[in-house]
């Protein structure tokens, strides 16, 4: 006998998400998600003039907020064949890895652990630290921060008072890393600053300055808080490694390459082979289930379809990516140390093996930017200025990396006006439908997950493998 | 517990942080009276967004996302803060519906053609909004999607996006609509206004021409720029890479035609603001916003143009 458990909406997201599982012998056997939201960024660029596509596509998602602006400037220096000054690099790598960073914090305390933490705990809190009594007082006195899905967290109010620190100081930090990024790039979420060829700004000395505050800010905040805090996770969950395994197909982009200590080349692994390089014309996108014509027109009542995110293959096969992706890619030698004690591969997929990944990539991106700030020359150009009279006909094309994994943009226009956008983006390859017989990432990664819940009940177990992918449904649909 | 006399002090004190005069304080300290009695409580609803206007309001400027939470009204669900999910998720959102005299918060434009290209909980939002607003005590647009369409409504509008002022019309409900916009929305000005809401239980007062919160809204960009003396004296930036502290008039910059005090205000502690970064104001904030085309106007275009006329060019790139 089977049944259905779905969860619509799936919550502490960017974006709308449902999934709906098939339920047989107590295991998931089928799986579908379902992104619930288009605006049709790709046609609404359409005729625009070629560089508001650094400024609108930003607002794809405002969660990963830079991220596009900075694939759209490089995808528009490729089509006006205009090289970046190196201090332009070095700012648009700065402001990169310093979001990437918040963004990954966000994931961990706002999105992640109120799926694994009983925050009610905070009531049995018998000390007198006047913090914790003013987040007891929060989480206990609005409905946002209640729940009663959790039944298997740790008993140990002592754990969960440091959690729910880590919960507030995440906010505070995310706001100084704002301030820190907003000295270069004009204000988050949205830095305008950022240009085909550099960066605006007049970079001073104090806003050099106070960009390295809140680094090392946020660097203390991941050593003190956030890495530990994730150990400590999968210490007490530990058959979450077990939980959640994709494909096991991985790609990644390369990035952070202006020091010798390159962090990331990109590549493609696909399970028990070695990394090879990525063949770009090898993408495909498919819309067999997307509510979409080939030609990107909306049709809502489409025959088959089920989600408006599109299919995306390499070499025919579904990949996975994401922070967990890169470091597959890269065998990264510390990773492999920090999943030692828990007897996993860097290759694993999982629930806890990503958790890791986003945390041990945070430190790294952290210990990578300071080497930049002294690579900087004070008395360099920031922006080798784009001629924005100018009228371009042809294709550009630009590959970086966002928080949730590779990302690349596609322009082609015609005398100066974009005739066609093309939009490949992370959460896409990760929260695609089954298309072409092949699940879709996530949804693979839900089979075989244990489930004892009725009919209509939320399975929490779902919510945190889907989490584990840090879905950002306004990107993968767009 | 605070006595009478140092309880009128504090609404005084706050009276004078948030407009500089002791004027509201007899306002505030009848809302706070009200407030202790029965906190507002504040329904977030997601439709064609990013959530950069929730994320914007969690980095805070002068109003601090946790000192919100802590003391201003009372936030019951958020879709991407709530701790639960699914069907227990959306019997909250109907429970605060169904009993009504909620501060309603929508993120994000309302698609009307196909209304599926929204959905929560298998119903297009274009159907639950209509719910959630119906009871509503007042419904705040949170940027400038929900306020004026933003740009799902821009080019060719695949979904038929709508702003909730023309969607609440569409569905003839009649609700007091405070609209904030900004791409993203200010995190003081979203906060601010809700601040005052549930202080005073009442709308803001309004700019008569635009019915924008005057206090955020009541001034042209420009007037309240940094760079205006660079202006008036005819100093302006040609090259972005040579001229870092000029006037950005002719490098497109959007000032003249858009209301804000971001330049006094700025953003993220306080820190910066587009133009002080040298980059021109693209009019974030304006009803037009994102235009046709041409966010970034250039000298040739706009070179020895009479206030009028440049205008008129913005204007006409709407």
């Amino acid at each position: 006998m089977s049944k259905k458990i779905s969860i619509d909406p799936v919550t502490r997201i960017e974006g709308h998400l449902a999934v709906e599982t098939k339920i047989e012998a107590g295991k998931v056997t089928d799986a579908r998600i379902a992104g619930q939201m288009y605006r049709g960024f790709e046609n609404l660029l359409l005729g625009r003039h070629p560089i508001d596509a650094a400024r609108i596509t930003q607002r794809i998602c405002g969660i990963c907020h830079e991220v596009h602006g900075i694939a759209a400037s490089m995808a528009l220096e490729n089509l006006y064949g205009l090289q970046p000054t190196q201090n332009g690099l070095i700012l648009r790598e700065l402001i990169l890895g310093l979001h990437l960073v918040t963004d990954h914090i966000f994931h961990f305390y706002q999105l992640t652990l109120p799926d694994y933490v009983d925050f009610g705990r905070l009531q049995n809190y018998r000390g007198g630290d006047s913090r914790v009594k003013k987040l007891a007082g929060i989480f206990n006195g609005s409905n946002v921060f209640t729940s009663g899905m959790i039944t298997d967290s740790f008993d140990d109010t002592g754990l969960t008072v440091e959690m729910a620190l880590g919960y507030a100081e995440a906010i505070n930090i995310r706001k100084q890393a704002g301030s820190g990024l907003a000295s270069l790039g004009g204000k988050v979420p949205f830095c305008h600053t950022i240009l085909p060829g550099g960066l605006t700004t007049d970079i001073t000395s104090d806003r050099l300055m106070n960009y390295a505050n809140a680094l090392s800010a946020t660097t203390d905040f991941i050593r003190r808080f956030y890495l530990p805090q994730a150990i400590e996770l999968a210490q007490h969950f530990r058959h979450y490694f077990e939980l959640g395994q994709s494909h096991g197909n991985f790609y990644g982009n390369g990035g952070f390459s202006l020091s010798k200590n390159q962090l990331y080349s990109g590549g493609i692994l696909r399970a028990g082979k070695r990394p090879v390089r990525t063949q770009f014309a090898k993408i495909k996108e498919t819309v067999e289930a997307t509510y979409l014509d080939p030609d990107g027109t909306p049709r809502a009542k489409k025959e088959g379809a089920y989600s408006w995110v599109k299919a995306m293959h390499y070499d025919g096969l579904p990949m996975e990516v994401g922070p967990l992706a890169r470091l597959a890619v890269n065998n990264d030698r510390e990773f492999a140390e920090l999943l030692k004690p828990f007897k996993q591969e860097p290759t694993h997929s999982s629930v806890m093996t990503r958790i890791l990944a986003r945390a041990q990539e945070a430190l790294k991106i952290c210990f990578y930017l300071p080497e930049l700030l002294h690579q900087y020359d004070l008395q360099g150009e920031t922006i080798n200025p784009p001629d924005m009279l100018a009228k371009p006909t042809g294709n550009g094309q630009g590959m970086s990396l966002a928080a949730r994994g590779a990302l690349n943009h596609q322009v082609t226009t015609e005398n100066g006006k974009v005739t066609r956008y093309r939009l490949q983006v992370p959460s896409a390859w990760n929260f695609g439908p089954t298309a072409g017989g092949h699940r879709g990432t996530v949804e693979q990664a839900l089979i075989g997950t244990p489930v004892n819940k009725k009919d209509g009940e939320t399975a929490i177990e779902i919510g945190r493998i889907v989490r584990s992918f840090d879905p950002c449904l306004a990107c993968a649909i767009h | 517990m605070l006595t009478r006399r140092e309880f009128i002090k504090r609404c005084r004190d706050i009276s004078l942080l948030m407009c500089g005069q002791t004027l509201l304080t007899r306002q505030l300290a009848h809302g706070f009276l009200q407030l202790a009695k029965a906190p507002p409580s504040i329904a977030f609803v997601h439709a064609q967004n990013c959530m950069g206007c929730t994320t914007s309001m969690m980095y805070g400027n002068d109003f601090d996302f946790l000192d919100f939470l802590g003391s201003v009204g009372n936030l019951d669900i958020h879709p991407a803060l709530s701790f639960n999910q699914g069907g227990e998720y959306l019997a909250r959102l109907d429970a605060i519906c169904k009993e009504g005299n909620h501060l309603l918060v929508v993120e994000g434009s309302i698609p009307s053609d196909p209304p599926e290209a929204c959905l929560l909980g298998d119903r297009p939002i274009y159907d639950v909004l209509a719910d959630c607003a119906q009871k509503a005590k007042m419904v705040i647009c949170s940027g400038s999607c929900a306020s004026h369409g933003g740009i799902p409504a821009s080019g060719g509008n695949q979904t038929g996006a709508l702003s909730v002022g023309a969607y609440l019309e569409q569905k003839k409900i009649k609700v007091p609509l405070l609209q904030v916009p900004g791409c993203p929305v200010h995190p003081d000005h979203l906060m601010g206004s809700i601040a005052y809401i549930t202080a005073t239980g009442k709308l803001p007062p309004l700019k008569k021409e635009t019915r924008l919160p005057e206090e955020y809204f009541g001034e042209l960009l420009h007037n309240r720029c940094s760079r205006y003396q660079h202006f008036s004296q005819d100093k302006f930036v040609n090259n972005y890479a040579k001229d870092k502290n000029d006037c950005l008039l002719k490098k497109g910059c959007r000032g003249p035609v858009t209301a804000s005090d971001c330049p006094v205000r700025r953003w993220n502690k306080r820190t910066s603001v587009c133009v002080e970064s040298n980059t021109p104001c693209i009019g974030c904030m304006n009803s037009h916003w994102p235009f046709k085309s041409d966010l970034y106007l250039e000298t040739a275009e706009v070179e020895d143009l009479p206030w009028s006329q440049m205008k008129q060019k913005t204007n006409s790139r709407r």
